[in-house]
């Protein structure tokens, strides 16, 4: 398989009023053609702010400081702004968090739907619009509605609309930033399986950002999960859900999700918050609230432990290598 | 390109002017069709009609050689009769002529002079809230030190430093309001800029250009049309103002504040003197606040 994006080594910090936040602190991924990353995470952790570096969106306090960006081999991250422009709507599309505020009010929905395509395809006015009624189809909206305004819409019709916006061209590369989290349960599960389905059919490849596992299993072939910066743990979603081996702050997320089959009182959370940005812990940025947390894991950072597709950043893993290894 | 390739994008070109003509209209349309439903914008839009009408053609109504400013101290202070509608003031002018002749000065005075402090302010607003960094900072720090002094005070120093006169007026009362304009279209450009449909629209690849006037403008648009309107009015008052200071309209040229001014003294015995441009000052603001208020839910597509 060949591969569509990959990143490398990406530094990202903020900068305001002399504070320095470092929201990604050298993240590794790749993502295959016509595969879906899950890039998992709390808040705070680094995911939108990945993407928005793949996007080459981030606000204007922000700062790529190192790393490699590369789309279909092409590296992004020195192109001029001009041509990362033609590149945004075209090649790579990003769905935003809340379909409620990433619709133009004043705007009917066939009217933001038209302006990808006009902006993107040479086409005359007939054929954009005969492109807006496709779409629009795809994503389950009868085409008659392209003259309504965004208000006229439910949440649901809305994340549909701005789903069309952004497969209108067919890029090659979706970021999905948590496309169903202001949705409600039922709405969720249509969502996802049309993006499941439109994503098949176009051949686009994504990367969606989410903090429900639930959703990992559903749509993702991998996963990568986001620690202070970091990605801390990533693999096939099989290596995640069934594999034996996790980083402990994997197996804390797990942990907090309520079992089925076993009552409990309590939910198991993850002891403690996520560190602060603009001071991290030494070290494993995990450490302080490891349950497994060695002396080492204060002084050194740990590098990535491998077996097959599956990749670890934990000390407590170099010594299962060599045993898995020689096994 | 072959011929018949090139014929249907010719095709496909003109259909697409067609149609972003007929969605340009339909807005239109669409504004004029919720202003229709709107009884208070349609009653502002009412007097406006009217008040225009009569100064516009004020000439034709009433000569202003003879009636307007030609004394006639035989007719003096004449309350209301049918040869002089409104009556007469101190010199025997007719006062109706005098209103609608004062409407000229006083309205293309509001009008104009907010017309242009928008797009002046309009621009450096714009150009501060999209923009930002150090020339926000400092336009800002400019306006703020101008916001300081009072609208009415910095028309009273430039009108004074220019001298007496209907441009000068004008030149007085668009400066002093600029300020005002800068700030509202900065703000309301902020708070567009941060909504999330303009990050959306940037990751679709839209250039800066387009992204300002086809997200952002238009969606700031709506308050500053409001501001506008509401603003005409109170530069009708300052106007008013000024020349009731004696630094506007020159005698014996009519304007509403010069009127007032010239009637306080006849006040007491003879009401009517002050009663017509009190009354023409006050109902031109009533309909430019009602018609703003109007325009302001009309251009939201989320009102009804």
């Amino acid at each position: 398989m060949t591969k569509l994006l990959t990143v490398r080594d990406l530094y990202v910090q903020y900068e305001t009023d002399g504070l320095v936040t470092r929201a990604v602190n050298g993240v590794n991924l790749y993502l295959n053609k016509g595969e879906t990353l899950g890039l998992v995470g709390e808040t705070g952790a680094g995911k939108t702010t990945t993407a928005l570096s793949i996007m080459r969106l981030l606000p204007g306090n922000g700062k790529i400081v190192s790393g490699e960006i590369e789309v279909e081999g092409q590296d992004t991250l020195s192109l001029p702004e001009a041509s990362m422009r033609l590149l945004r709507g075209e090649k790579m599309s990003m769905i935003f968090q809340d379909p409620m505020t990433s619709l133009n009010p004043i705007l009917t929905v066939g009217d933001q739907i038209a302006e990808v395509v006009r902006l993107h395809r040479d086409f005359g006015e007939q054929r954009v619009q005969q492109r807006v009624d496709e779409i629009l189809g795809l994503v389950g909206i009868q085409p008659q509605r392209k003259t309504e305004y965004p208000h006229q819409f439910s949440g649901g019709m809305k994340q549909r609309v701005v789903i069309a916006i952004a497969l209108a061209c067919e890029p090659e590369l979706l970021i999905a930033d948590e496309p169903t989290t202001a949705l409600d349960v039922t709405i969720q599960a249509q969502i996802l399986s049309m993006m499941n389905r439109l994503k098949r059919d176009m051949q686009t490849s994504m990367v969606l950002i989410t903090h429900d596992l639930g959703v990992v299993v559903r749509m993702c072939d991998r996963v990568a999960i986001m620690y202070a910066g970091e990605i801390v743990e990533s693999g096939l979603t099989e290596d995640l859900f069934a594999g034996s081996a996790h980083h402990p702050y994997t197996t804390g997320l797990f942990g907090s999700i309520p079992n089925l089959s076993v009552s409990t009182d309590r939910l198991n959370p993850i002891d403690g918050l996520m560190p602060d940005p603009t001071d991290l812990p030494t070290g494993c940025r995990f450490h302080p609230r490891c349950p497994q947390a060695m002396e080492v894991c204060q002084r050194l950072a740990p590098s990535d432990w491998a077996s097959n597709t599956h990749t670890i950043k934990c000390h407590l893993f170099p010594g299962a290598e060599k045993r898995e290894w020689s096994a | 390109m072959s011929q018949l390739q090139r014929e249907t994008r010719v095709a496909d070109g003109s259909l697409s002017l067609v149609q972003a003509k007929h969605r340009k209209q339909s807005r239109i349309k669409q504004v004029w069709k919720r202003i229709r439903k709107n009884r208070p914008a349609l009653v502002g839009l009412a007097i406006l009609c009217i008040f225009l009408f009569f100064t516009v053609f004020a000439h034709l109504i009433a000569d202003y050689d003879t009636m307007a400013i030609r004394h006639d101290t035989a007719h003096r202070l004449e309350p209301p009769s049918r040869q002089h509608i409104f009556g007469t003031d101190e010199f025997g002018r007719d006062i109706f002529a005098r209103t609608i002749h004062g409407g000229r000065v006083s309205l293309s005075v509001g009008l104009i002079s907010t017309f242009v402090a928008v797009l002046l302010g309009g621009v450096v607003g714009l150009a501060a809230g999209y923009y930002g960094g150090r020339f926000d900072g400092i336009v800002m720090r400019i306006i703020d030190v101008l916001m300081g002094i009072p609208v009415i005070l910095v028309a009273i120093s430039i009108a004074a430093a220019l001298g007496p006169g209907v441009t000068n007026l004008l030149i007085a009362i668009t400066i002093a309001q600029i300020p005002r304009f800068v700030i509202i279209t900065r703000s309301m450009i902020l708070t567009t800029v941060g909504q999330e449909y303009v990050e959306a629209a940037r990751a679709y690849g839209s250039r800066d250009a387009h992204i300002l006037f086809r997200h952002v403008l238009p969606n700031a648009m709506g308050q500053i049309v409001v501001q506008a309107t509401m603003n005409v009015s109170s530069m009708i008052l300052a106007t008013a103002a000024l020349s009731f200071l004696g630094m506007g309209v020159q005698p014996p040229a009519p304007e509403w504040g010069s009127m007032l001014s010239d009637g306080r003294e006849f006040m007491r015995y003879s009401m009517h003197v002050v009663l017509y441009p009190g009354l023409a000052i006050s109902f031109a603001s009533l309909a430019l606040n009602m018609l703003g208020d109007g325009l302001r839910d009309a251009l939201d597509p989320r009102q009804g």
